[in-house]
């Protein structure tokens, strides 16, 4: 039954057409999700010393933004420059969205250190700039500390995680899930991101070989979360496969339509993911669906491993970080967090070092932060220290986190401001 | 293996009502409409707006959605016949690409990553089915987009209008010298198509992520979908999204799983392959 009308040449034509189409549309999926490739977000004008250029490449645009990030690193310099900057330096900061690309990435980390002359990366959070600008940040002695999607963020000797992510946070929820949720069948559902997966492997063998029992455990390890995809297949597919615990690595959005997609299909079972899944909006977007039981029996409710503080945290800094995002209408999340920490971390190794280096400068930067003292946010389970190795200690621990009545509570084993932290030692991110 | 299947029902009714638009519009309007999705994507983010400013209700606020959708699809139709009525299909084709990129810009801007409720338009329990719950919107999806398939080929086929539009897909420089409104008729074509893509994002929202991106490459999926009806059968190209549908959910947990946005590609490069098959063995001898 078919309309006899254009004919098969024009056709074949058109579909040539939508064949090239296609490919620009695959370019355009990249480069069309944000309008902000450019610098913005200065907080500082002018000052008695030479400011200090800072600036901020992160992912914001596409199906795994992380958009908080620059308004919570802006908010930290914010505050600094309002108090004199350091020694009498301003700060000033920009940032930019690589949209998840590694041109994008490449071309603004180029933009910002061979034009801009900024002395370092404060709260980068992005998919490609860990593996794209690596060898390009030691070249010109840019430091980097900011938020690590990706295993290979966590061996590098310039690029200093806040954040336990994807490496101390992923055997931290394994920890977790096994020694307190002891579930019977874990279906792991993993981010889609080729560079990962191999570490991620070797990430799980080297857990069970420390963990014996775990691995029958896992009933389903697959590589498929991709916020293009909708998730009803994969959760569909736990519950043929009789997990009673799903572990995910994604943002909030994803984590939210997961759950709900759960609920669709009929699959009881606890959600558990690494702290980017820590959104204030996820509790109210789930409402009731994420209480324990919600899901059946089975589900001991939504967790998250909260790799900073909460945000309820009675901590003075972290106090002082929610009541100055509430005065700059800054969202208090994971991401806004990573970015604050990020750039307290920097200020506070910059006012140490600030009369040995010039702070003005690349390689003055640099030094001052490998030279830094640990320094205590009050975010972390231990004190950040860039230091001079080939990588970074980094924090190694997360907070795990629970849905309950509405809001995101302290997990059960858990104690508002201590964290789990990796026991043993893991190998090496990336060998 | 079955319950793979029917996961595949909730996007496969997806693919398969914007493939019936897709085809709709190629015949009709001589363009691939490429920014199919991000139109009903926007226009889905608009019930949320609703709810949120205006604390409309589901019903409502769906219905404001939809409208939202024929507007969206009344202003692309205008810009289409004020500057590319006479314009080829290839050049045609090319600005909805342009309208795809400007409509991912606001829409990402709007939900900017955070997660939303949107309205469920079928908010009942799901039908268990060989012990897999699937959605009853879903479902609904399927029926309808295939009946759609059928209703509008019919309505081509029979109808006076139909036949104007028939008419006007195929001369549209004499359609309009005996009288048909082809301007209108266009116009009137893309709301349609900005309805019918509304509503199919609109079922699967309350289970898909909430980030723009995602939702506006749906279209996709779609593409191949319509390439299996040839770009002309709407009820193959409807059946075919949900075949693609379901080949995806089969692919997804496999060991290719991490391959799973492959899936239309294959199809259409297959779909393509197998039509010019004859072409290609004549001009091999």
């Amino acid at each position: 039954m078919s309309i006899p009308t254009r004919p098969r040449r024009a056709i074949l034509r058109t579909l040539a057409a939508a064949g090239a189409a296609a490919v620009v549309l695959a370019a355009a999926a990249c480069a069309s999700s944000s309008s902000s490739g450019g610098a913005s977000g200065g907080t500082a004008s002018g000052g008695s010393k030479a400011p200090i250029k800072v600036a901020q490449i992160s992912t914001l645009s596409g199906g795994y933004p992380f958009g908080d990030v620059v308004p919570g690193t802006a908010a930290y310099f914010k505050l600094i420059n309002s108090q004199g900057g350091i020694d009498g330096h301003l700060i000033q900061f920009q940032s930019g969205d690589d949209k998840g690309t590694a041109s994008t990435a490449g071309e603004l980390a180029r933009l910002y250190v061979l034009q801009d002359h900024v002395v370092a990366m404060v709260g980068n959070t992005s998919l490609a700039d860990c593996n794209t600008n690596a060898n390009f940040y030691t070249a010109n002695s840019i430091a980097v500390i900011g938020g690590g999607t990706e295993p290979v963020c966590f061996s590098q000797a310039n690029w200093d995680p806040v954040n336990a992510g994807p490496y101390y946070g992923k055997v931290v929820q394994w920890q977790y899930t096994f020694n307190v949720l002891k579930p019977t069948a874990v279906c792991e559902i993993e981010q889609n991101d080729p560079t990962s997966i191999p570490y991620y492997n070797q990430l799980r063998a080297w857990f069970e070989s420390q963990n014996p029992g775990v691995a029958a455990k896992f009933k389903e390890i697959t590589y498929t979360n991709d916020a293009t995809q909708n998730p009803t297949p994969a959760v569909a597919h736990a519950k043929a496969l009789g997990c009673d615990l799903v572990e995910l690595s994604t943002v909030a959005p994803n984590m939210v339509a997961f759950v709900k997609a759960a609920k669709a299909v009929g699959l009881d079972a606890t959600f558990i993911t690494l702290g980017s899944g820590y959104d204030t909006s996820v509790p109210g977007t789930l409402g009731a669906l994420a209480d324990p039981g919600a899901l059946g029996p089975k589900d001991k409710g939504v967790f998250v491993g909260a790799e900073l503080a909460a945000v309820n945290s009675t901590n003075p800094q972290v106090q002082l970080m929610v009541n100055t995002f509430k005065a700059d209408n800054v969202a208090a999340d994971f991401w806004s967090e990573i970015g604050w920490v990020s750039a307290a971390t920097f200020v506070d190794a910059l006012k140490a070092g600030a009369s040995q280096y010039d702070i003005t400068t690349a390689k003055g930067v640099l030094e001052a932060l490998q030279h830094m003292s640990p320094y205590t946010s009050g975010f972390a389970a231990n004190a950040m220290d860039f230091g001079s190795a080939s990588s970074h200690p980094g924090n190694r621990g997360s907070q795990m986190l629970l849905i309950k009545n509405g809001a995101w509570v302290v997990a059960p084993g858990q104690n508002d401001g201590d964290y789990d932290v990796v026991k043993g030692l893991l190998p090496a991110a990336g060998s | 293996m079955v319950a793979d299947m029917l996961a595949g029902l909730v996007p496969g009714g997806v693919y398969a009502a914007l493939a019936v638009c897709i085809v709709l519009m190629y015949q009709m309007l001589g363009v691939v409409n490429l920014a199919l999705s991000a139109m009903g994507a926007l226009a889905a983010c608009m019930s949320l707006l609703s709810v949120r400013w205006l604390g409309l209700s589901p019903g409502p606020s769906t219905v404001l959605a939809v409208l939202c959708g024929a507007l969206i699809g009344v202003i692309l139709g205008l810009l289409m016949v004020r500057y590319f009525l006479e314009a080829s299909v290839e050049l045609r084709t090319t600005v909805t690409i342009a309208m795809l990129v400007g409509l991912i810009a606001v829409g990402d801007r709007i939900l900017n990553g955070a997660t939303y409720n949107f309205p469920n338009l079928f908010s009942g329990p799901s039908v268990e089915i060989f012990g897999t719950g699937v959605p009853i919107g879903s479902l609904i999806e399927v029926v309808v987009a295939i009946l759609l398939a059928v209703g509008v080929q019919v309505f081509l086929r029979t109808t006076h209008l139909g036949a104007q539009l028939r008419a006007m897909s195929e001369r549209p420089i004499t359609a309009g010298l005996l009288g048909i409104r082809v301007r209108t008729l266009t116009v009137a074509v893309w709301a349609f198509a900005g309805v019918i893509a509304t509503i199919a994002v609109m079922v699967v929202l309350p289970t898909s992520t909430t980030s723009f991106p995602p939702l506006a490459y749906l279209v996709v999926y779609a593409l191949g979908a319509a390439l299996l009806g040839l770009m002309r059968n709407m009820v193959v190209a409807a059946v075919g999204g949900v075949l693609i549908g379901m080949l995806e959910s089969i692919v997804q947990p496999s060991g290719i799983g991490r391959y799973t946005d492959a899936v239309p590609f294959v199809v259409i490069v297959f779909v393509m392959v197998w039509w010019r098959r004859r072409d290609v063995w004549s001009e091999a001898r």
